[in-house]
């Protein structure tokens, strides 16, 4: 009696212990947010600082959309600028062209933000295969100047629809968002692309990279991966897109142009490409590194572009270095592996 | 006749460009069968493996797989028909480990959707484990498992290949296909491979077809061999026909040669 009963405790304990692991990852954001919210109040941090944290946030989750793309199911896209604009404009024409955001009893604002946020995940995976479809019949240079042709478009095309501002630019946007809907939304990025990546669909991306014609021979449909990695690396994108026209209030073409994809392709490419780690952190450090050279006015981009090609020269995997952050990686059942482990 | 053949080729054909690669192809395999497919180089043998698993689309003829005409059928079809393949120069996924390899050619057996995957439901996480047994257990059969963790392009040669033998198997095959599996091989792993061969199609009850140039391979342990020369079969029968057939000394060694 007392042997199984020390058994069950022993149970509850691993599991208890498993718990907090899986959550340990959104304990420590809550505590971020907590520290970062504490330190603003108490004037330690600057609201300029909490402005660029948020950027940078939102730059890792287009980054990681991108990453699906290029990094893990190995296509070349360069336009990824075309669906954070897709996300901008489409949630942006909801709250303020749809409703009048600012007139709704603050219950019900952020049900019309979510809403806005979904109406940019939608249209941006609405462009994601439009442009991922076709364009499976180019590969590698070809592909990269199919995506570059398609941001370009899109931002021509917006400059001719007048309701959003067209090439003035697109004013008067409620700016509701705040660091805490960045990290909720930041967080549900990780975690959903995170269990895409390690689940049989991630793999399936993965094999279309390493080799298509040999995925292909295990029976993996190579074209419905690589649409599917476009359509989910939009919507990441967009819903970044929808972040980023809250934050702003306001909105221009020429912020989405084929420089501002270069800019995410630096990002994934000096973090890592291929990891969720790579694409935030190569993310996070160049959003903040150059506002931190901000002191050496004209010399800034100098260094910046040094750094960049020193660390491809030194470091070609990346900060991350390939390696994905071990929170990342889901555990299969504990029991299993070890029975593995020993055959 | 007895029932249906496992796969039974009609007048398969290729042309690339002015090259007739294979002409009026006629081919039948009984279920459980291990046939050869011998000629010499650019007789256009790994050529007709590519009809076979759609990676070219033959320009005559047609191929029956258990019966039905899969000729047309993208590439990924073949395989969930039923055909693995290994590849003359292995293909593997070369940044992955042996376990990855496994686990992505066990892709058609995982039964969960696209949203259980982005929620990772508990299914997921049954079905993961579950699939990370099976792919120990065949790598276990395969005299694979020390080499699980390993980078597929880290490995020896031998190993390659057995990892891609493997892999084919993840995909419960009921052809398989190899395409010179004794190439760069020495005696002693030629004599090792045979074996392995024969336990695979017993073991996983397959059946086997396939390419290879090493004659005492072949001769060995295939139930009758075909030969093929300048795209065009010109020879057939048991392992003992054909090592006295002219056609084939002649395609081999020239007139007058002699095995
Ligand atoms: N995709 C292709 N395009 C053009 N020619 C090809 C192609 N694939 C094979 N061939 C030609 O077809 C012939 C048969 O090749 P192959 O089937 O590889 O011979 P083998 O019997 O040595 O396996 C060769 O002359 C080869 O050059
Ligand atoms: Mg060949």
């Amino acid at each position: 009696m007392s042997g199984s009963g020390t058994g069950v405790n022993i149970d509850i304990f691993h599991k208890l212990k498993r718990e907090a692991r899986r959550c340990s990852p959104l304990i420590g954001l809550a505590v971020f947010y907590l520290a970062v919210t504490y330190l603003r109040e108490a004037r330690y941090l600057k609201a300029y600082y909490i402005q660029v944290l948020m950027f940078g946030l939102i730059n890792c989750m287009v980054t990681m959309g991108l990453n699906l793309i290029n990094g893990v199911t190995g296509q070349f896209s360069i336009g990824q600028a075309g669906f954070v604009a897709v996300g901008a404009y489409s949630s942006a024409a909801v709250t303020t062209l749809l409703f009048r955001f600012n007139a709704l009893p603050s219950i019900v604002r952020p049900l019309v933000f979510l809403l806005s946020i979904l109406v940019a995940g939608i249209a941006a995976g609405v462009f994601g295969y439009l442009i991922g479809r076709p364009s499976l019949r180019v590969k590698g240079d070809y592909l990269a100047i199919v995506t570059l042709g398609f941001g370009e478009i899109i931002r021509a095309i917006i400059r001719l629809i007048p309701q959003v501002g067209g090439p003035r630019g697109f004013s008067g946007i409620p700016r509701y968002v705040n660091l805490a809907w960045i990290l909720i939304f930041f967080a549900l990025t990780i975690w959903f692309l995170r269990n895409y990546i390690y689940s049989a669909y991630g793999r399936a991306c993965i094999s279309c990279r390493e080799d298509d014609l040999a995925a292909e021979t295990m029976g993996i449909n190579t074209t419905t991966y690589k649409v599917q990695a476009f359509i989910i690396g939009a919507v990441t994108a967009g819903v970044a897109g929808a972040l980023l026209a809250h934050l702003l209030g306001y909105l221009h073409p020429d912020q989405f142009s084929y420089i501002r994809s270069t800019d995410f392709l630096v990002y994934l490419y000096a973090g890592g490409a291929g990891t969720i780690s790579g694409a935030v952190v190569g993310a996070m450090a160049l959003t903040i590194v150059p506002e931190m050279l901000r002191f050496l006015s004209g010399w800034r981009l100098v260094i910046y572009g040094l750094v960049l090609v020193l660390m491809m020269l030194y470091r070609p995997h990346g900060i991350s270095n390939g390696k994905e952050f071990s929170f990342l990686v889901p555990r299969l059942a504990p029991k299993k592996t070890e029975e593995v482990q020993e055959g | 006749m007895t029932a249906t053949p496992i796969l039974e080729i009609h007048n398969l054909g290729v042309r690339f460009g002015g090259l007739q690669a294979v002409d009026a192809f006629h081919y039948v395999l009984q279920e459980g069968d291990l046939g050869g497919i011998i000629g010499p180089n650019g007789a256009g043998k790994t050529t007709i493996f590519n009809m076979l698993t759609g990676i070219y689309p033959p320009t005559t003829g047609e191929i029956f797989f258990r019966g039905k005409n899969i000729v047309g059928a993208p590439i990924h079809d073949f395989t969930r028909y039923g055909i693995a393949r290994t590849f003359q120069n292995i293909r593997l996924f070369k940044e992955l480990s042996a376990l990855e390899n496994i686990r992505i050619a066990r892709h058609m057996s995982v039964n969960y959707g696209l949203f259980s995957a982005l929620f990772r439901r508990p299914s997921v996480q049954r079905r993961e484990s579950e699939l990370e047994e099976e792919c120990m257990s065949l790598l276990d059969r395969l005299s694979l498992a020390q080499y699980a963790h390993h980078k597929a392009s880290s490995l020896p040669y031998g190993v390659q290949r057995r990892l891609e033998l493997a892999r084919a198997l993840a995909t419960s095959p009921g052809l398989l296909l190899l395409d010179e599996p004794a190439a760069g091989m020495n005696p002693q792993e030629v004599d090792q491979l045979s074996k392995t061969i024969l336990w695979i199609r017993d073991e996983f009850r397959v059946t086997i077809l396939l390419i290879e140039h090493h004659m005492q391979l072949v001769m060995n342990i295939c139930d009758h061999i075909t030969v093929v020369n300048f795209g065009k079969l010109i020879a057939e029968g048991k392992p003992e026909e054909i090592r006295v057939n002219a056609a084939v000394i002649e395609a081999y060694l020239g007139k007058g040669g002699k095995f």
